[in-house]
């Protein structure tokens, strides 16, 4: 596997193209997922492509391989691991890990869709209501022009509440979806529960690989709620929940942040909570 | 503006965030929290940025070290009172986001008390454990009885949780006891290594006076004496 390349831009939605190089890796999988002995190596060697594609930012790609995996795929490797070992012998660390890092990415992925959705929309404003001519006010106006003035103020309006209705839903949706990946249970997001002892060169880049998304992706997060809860008006006072969640001993989100990125998150949590004083 | 903000900690906090001086900054948050009685979440939410303050502060490991670790040892008493039976919450007709600030004794009585019907070996556990939290203003040795009495208390709860009215003496208590809370707990405490600190002395268990009915009995007296004395034997190798 490639080292990490880690890059953060501006613009929250997009993502460098895909090479040709990328296809390949994304059609790989495919040919893995034939055989339901081979599964759980299938989802392995998915973890590591889309651990590949989400250090790129490249999410439409993860989530493409992402989608390559049935959906009974837990439940395959399940039934392939007992038709060799008896009923309780659990499954080997590393397939349980792999199979926790997959229920990990997808609740990354849908964070970043419903955070995506929420960004469009949110920049898909329609215009406020400005009236046409202020003169006219003054000057004789004939009625039908009043009317029609009138009906395209209340249009406008109208749009305005739909579309902020639409924006509070993609809120809380993606309040939830973030939060979801924040409060990972059982020691946090991308972080294995059991131990895998075999020490191998392939397990130590993984490990190094999840760590490295952990640091980028977690106190990005973080940043993206509180952009969320800032700009769906009057969620001020929800954003100080996010130092305590980032302040808990459980999964010990504050050990992800660099002192720089620690320092901006608790200034923009002071700065909403000057607001609401 | 320093000395105007010094009479106003939750506005001076803000300044201090502001201006970097962010061990100050958890200074001042550590002492609103200390202050905090109303309302539980507000407390763990100044620790919380307290805590944030000082992690992110350009100090040494140390000071940090030094800071949250206090912070740390109140964040878990919050924890306690978060984790409460949801039933608990139910009779006192509070829910966690308004409820005040429960003092350590307080909590102890919400676990094992009659608020909670279903008080398990897990609530005893966690009422042993929040005997940690007891500071009392008094000196080191009443504050030790002090500890003694809650201890015995929580025995005592423990026992009168199951009926003892039909033991059956003859056989091995640990086998047809193992159902009642006061084993359960016995065992969850042994198997966490918890247990030396906080075994009773029997006789001034079967002393207390919410064990006078039961002490009555002589089968139960004898099987009280007998189990403590076996749980006294199995723990000295642990502790040895």
């Amino acid at each position: 596997t490639a080292p990490l390349q880690v890059s953060q831009g501006d613009d929250l939605t997009l993502e460098p193209p895909l090479t040709p190089g990328d296809h390949k890796k994304i059609d790989a999988i495919e040919w893995l997922v034939f055989d339901p002995a081979q599964r759980s190596e299938a989802l392995k060697q998915s973890n590591a492509v889309i651990r590949g594609f989400l250090a790129a930012r490249k999410f439409s790609a993860a989530r493409q391989v992402f989608q390559k995996i049935p959906r009974d795929s837990v439940e395959i490797i399940h039934r392939e691991w007992h038709a060799v070992a008896d009923k309780d012998v659990p499954l080997p660390a590393g397939t349980d890990n792999a199979i926790r890092e997959h229920i990990c990415v997808q609740a990354y992925l849908s964070a970043q869709s419903t955070f995506s959705d929420w960004f469009k929309h949110f920049h898909n404003k329609p215009h406020e209501y400005e009236p046409a001519n202020q003169a006219s006010t003054f000057a004789s106006v004939s009625l039908s022009d009043l009317v029609a003035e009138e009906h395209r103020q209340k249009k406008q309006e109208e749009e305005l509440g739909r579309w902020r209705e639409v924006l509070e839903g993609l809120c809380f949706a993606a309040l939830d979806k973030i939060y979801n990946v924040l409060l990972f249970p059982e020691g946090g997001w991308l972080v294995d529960v059991r131990e895998d002892t075999e020490d191998n060169e392939e397990n130590r880049c993984r490990h190094h690989q999840m760590s490295l998304l952990r640091r980028l992706y977690v106190p990005s997060l973080c940043d993206l709620l509180l952009n969320v809860l800032l700009n769906t008006g009057g969620r001020n006072d929800q954003c100080s929940k996010l130092a305590d969640v980032i302040a808990d001993e459980d999964n010990k989100l504050y050990e992800l942040f660099t002192k720089q990125e620690g320092k901006r998150i608790l200034e923009r949590i002071q700065d909403a909570m000057v607001d609401i004083l | 503006l320093k000395v105007f903000l010094k009479h106003h900690p939750k506005l001076a906090w803000m300044h201090q965030v502001k201006s970097g001086d962010y061990l100050e900054a958890c200074d001042t948050l550590k002492h609103i929290a200390d202050q905090e009685k109303d309302s539980a979440m507000n407390k763990k939410n100044y620790l919380s940025l307290g805590k944030l303050a000082a992690v992110f502060s350009d100090n040494d490991k140390e000071t940090i070290r030094r800071k949250t670790e206090v912070i740390d040892h109140e964040q878990m008493l919050l924890k306690y009172q978060e984790t409460l039976p949801s039933s608990v919450y139910e009779t006192l007709t509070a829910s966690l986001d308004c409820a005040p600030v429960y003092s350590p004794t307080k909590l102890i009585e919400l676990y094992i008390g009659d608020l909670n019907q279903h008080a398990n070996e897990v609530d005893f556990k966690k009422a042993f454990e929040l005997l940690d939290y007891i500071t009392g203003d008094s000196s080191e040795n009443t504050r030790m009885t002090e500890l003694d009495e809650w201890k015995l208390y929580i025995w005592c709860r423990a026992i009168l949780k199951d009926n003892w009215q039909d033991v059956d003496t003859s056989s091995d208590p640990f086998e047809s006891c193992s159902h009642t809370v006061l084993f359960k707990t016995l065992k969850l405490a042994y198997d966490t290594d918890t247990l030396p600190d906080i075994m009773p002395e029997v006789n001034s268990l079967l002393g207390r006076s919410e064990l006078e009915e039961l002490g009555k009995d002589p089968k139960f007296e004898f099987l009280m004496r007998a189990s403590f004395e076996r749980v006294q034997r199995m723990m000295v190798p642990s502790t040895a």
